[in-house]
């Protein structure tokens, strides 16, 4: 079946390219240009995921996604201009998966639905196909939710309490990214200031242990002034 | 200046001072006839003339009146002087009567001259008082004037108006100053603090709103501690000051004028402050205008030229969409594609800049790992650095940072941009991340061609660009060094750019290092 996408943008010239980019693509496409219409064709047609510019006209984004998360799981890609960092943030915990920053280029969208519908596919699998499976595979690395096993190409790594939660949220949620605020407060459970510098601290000892190139990391991917997210291949 | 001048002060106990004072003068006018008489009988004994007598007692007279003061005891010790001299020295001795029909006139002219000269003694005596009051009072003035001179700020203000009065009334003064909306701007006590109990903070707000004098000495507020008095501007009251004098007494006539005086001055300095403030701001408004309309002269030259890239490119394409062929359109595009791309990486740099420049720089400061902002820069020029080789160094030591994450990142994307902007293909890029003492090194360095050595010195002026690379005519926008500049600035460090050998450039900058002191198992 052809996954549905919700695009809910204000700019005409912005959902022609993206229904044409999609359909290319073999989406199938439904289009809204303000908050409620986004709502209303969520609610009506359940789509697989919804783009959401956060500028929209009549609603505050955060909103729309707060509204949208109390009826769906849906995943949700939110589209913003730069230097509205805090609006991400904000968006991102409130329950958004994964953000694109206008101008953003067609195959990096493309790129981020593909992870995000092959997760979609992945929790929604039949048991035993996967979805009962422990271990997580990326790359070298192999976990083992289970016996809480890491091993990187054979090779057994050890890790910390703190850096193992670490791992796990990233795995578990891969394709999302996941805001600064978010681990601190699963893996700390609090959010002070001293929290972020133990997070930066268990990040650059994670990747060490992880044999990351620093430069240009395979697993663990920076979101700066945002968060991390696993890498999807 | 002290309680020089009592008169207007009289409680029970100043009116038993100045009968002790009465008593004092009078002794002292008895004690001089006295001496005057003891004189003038000796020289009666030597056989002098008896017109002598008359002088003694005059010069007796004179200087009880220099010494004494008041038009009262003047004639009090001229008529005193007559009496003595009449009652020793005119026959018949140590009566109140005299034979001689000269006499009466004798007392008469010798009253009125002790009388007049007496008066007039006084009366200079008097005056020389009061203009070595003056002379001290101006000079009180002059040196109050002449710190406020120095006065910086309103905060200055307070606390040298409040020193300054308090050293020279005798007593504990405070100073409020109140900005515009009636908010405390600054407020100061010099001496004991009796200022600050709700019924002293009551007074000192009514004087504010109703701009007149309350408290101590005045009838509004009569009961509070201290003499509360408006500083008035053109704009209105701007502060009050309130001074408790150190005695308990109520100020005098001449210390509530002195006080005056220097509340004029302390609102003429406020003024000269106000000014001062609004003239500054001017300026920054009339550099920031100017700054803003180069910057958009130089950006709307460089958005031109790629603009008119896109639009050719797509206008030829629509009209002639039949008869080009397939690769010739996807040229286009391709065209079109880089050009919005550049654009694009402008707009970006363009936000951050004026985001600096409108001097409300807002980093968003937070711990940073100097490794994620290289990765995140390489990631970010990865796409377009196809032709050229792109590493980086990066120390096992995890570096720290108090950064605004977002716009460091931005800075090493502009210098990545340019090093693979500037190099030809081929070149190879490396970014070198390491310590040196409390700074963390950032380090782009390219082994393309270098930098001629007229362009080093101009290369972060805002909108000076390098000669533009053979073969293009497009890149004459030179606002990502100037950025990165501003950016390493406002985060405390230093951008340095250097030819290193063989050839290639170097562009290094410093960034304040974080203390490690947390680790993930904490």
């Amino acid at each position: 079946m052809q996954p549905l996408i919700l695009i809910a943008d204000d700019e005409k010239t912005i959902r022609n390219f993206l229904r044409v980019s999609l359909e290319t693509q073999d989406y199938k496409c439904l289009e809204a240009e303000n908050g409620g219409e986004a709502l209303m064709l969520c609610a009506a047609n359940d789509p697989d995921i919804l783009v959401l510019d956060l500028g929209l006209p009549d609603m505050d984004g955060v909103d729309v996604i707060r509204e949208l998360r109390k009826i769906s799981q849906l995943p949700i890609l939110i589209v913003s201009a730069r230097g509205h960092d805090r609006e991400k943030i904000e968006a991102l915990d409130a329950g958004a998966d994964d953000y694109l920053t206008k101008p953003f280029s067609v195959p990096e969208l493309l790129a981020r639905i593909r992870v995000i519908l092959r997760r979609q596919s992945a929790l929604h699998a039949p048991d035993g196909q996967g979805g009962e499976s422990t271990a997580f595979r990326i790359g070298e690395l192999t976990v083992d939710s289970e016996k809480r096993r890491v091993r990187l190409g054979g090779e057994e790594v050890h890790l910390t309490p703190n850096e193992y939660k670490v791992l796990d949220l990233l795995i578990r949620h891969q394709g999302k990214v996941l805001t600064h605020r978010f681990l601190i407060e699963n893996v700390w459970g609090s959010g002070s200031p001293d929290d972020t510098q133990s997070l930066r601290v268990c990040m650059g000892n994670l990747r060490r242990k992880l044999r990351e190139d620093p430069a240009q990391p395979r697993y663990i991917i920076t979101e700066i002034g945002v968060g991390y997210r696993l890498a999807d291949s | 200046m002290g309680n020089r001048n009592t008169a207007r002060a009289d409680g029970p106990a100043d009116r038993k001072s100045r009968f002790l004072a009465g008593i004092k003068n009078f002794s002292l006018l008895i004690a001089v006839m006295f001496a005057c008489t003891g004189v003038s009988l000796l020289l009666r004994q030597l056989g002098t003339h008896e017109t002598n007598f008359i002088m003694i007692y005059l010069l007796g007279t004179l200087l009880l009146s220099y010494y004494g003061g008041s038009y009262l005891f003047s004639l009090f010790s001229s008529l005193f002087g007559v009496l003595f001299y009449n009652f020793f020295f005119t026959e018949p001795y140590y009566t109140f009567r005299a034979y001689s029909p000269d006499y009466p006139l004798t007392f008469l002219i010798m009253f009125f001259v002790g009388a007049f000269t007496s008066m007039m003694t006084s009366r200079i005596r008097h005056e020389s008082v009061l203009a070595e009051e003056r002379e001290e009072r101006i000079r009180a003035l002059y040196q109050t004037g002449r710190r406020l001179l120095g006065v910086r700020s309103a905060a200055d203000l307070a606390e040298v108006s409040a020193q300054e009065l308090a050293a020279q009334l005798d007593a504990s003064v405070l100073a409020v100053f109140y900005r515009a909306d009636g908010e405390v701007q600054n407020r100061f006590v010099q001496g004991e603090d009796v200022f600050s109990s709700d019924r002293e903070r009551v007074v000192c707000r009514e004087t504010y709103r109703s701009c007149n004098a309350c408290g101590r000495g005045t009838r509004l507020y009569a009961g509070a501690n201290a003499y509360y008095s408006p500083v008035v501007t053109q704009n209105g009251v701007s502060g009050v000051v309130g001074v408790a004098p150190l005695d308990g007494r109520p100020l005098t006539e001449n210390q509530t004028e002195f006080l005056n005086t220097v509340l004029t001055q302390l609102a003429v300095v406020l003024e000269r402050e106000t000014l001062y403030r609004r003239q500054e701001e001017t300026q920054t408004q009339i550099a920031s205008e100017r700054l803003r309309s180069d910057m958009l002269r130089a950006i709307s030259h460089d958005l031109r030229t790629p603009l008119t890239g896109i639009m050719g490119s797509a206008s030829t394409m629509l009209d002639n969409y039949g008869q080009l062929d397939d690769n010739v359109k996807k040229d286009f595009l391709k065209n079109i594609y880089d050009d919005a791309g550049w654009l694009s990486d402008l707009v970006e740099n363009i936000l951050d800049m004026t985001r600096l420049d409108e001097g409300r720089l807002h980093l968003h400061l937070e711990e940073e790992a100097a490794e994620e902002i290289v990765a995140g820069a390489i990631a970010h020029v990865k796409g377009h650095a196809a032709g050229h080789s792109l590493s980086a160094k990066i120390p096992d030591e995890l570096l720290l940072l108090r950064a605004d994450g977002v716009l460091l990142t931005q800075v090493l994307v502009n210098l990545l941009d340019n090093a693979i902007y500037y190099t030809p293909e081929g070149s190879s890029v490396t970014v070198l991340l390491s310590r040196s003492d409390r700074d963390v090194l950032f380090e782009v360095r390219d082994d393309g061609p270098g930098i001629a050595e007229e362009d080093m010195e101009h290369l972060f002026e805002r909108f000076y660009s390098r000669g533009t690379r053979p073969g293009t005519a497009r890149h004459g926008f030179g606002l990502g060094l100037a950025l990165c500049k501003a950016i390493v600035e406002a985060h405390g460090g230093h951008i340095f750019v250097r030819n290193v050998e063989p050839h290639g450039t170097s562009v290094l900058f410093n960034i304040p290092a974080k203390e490690e002191d947390s680790s993930c198992s904490r």
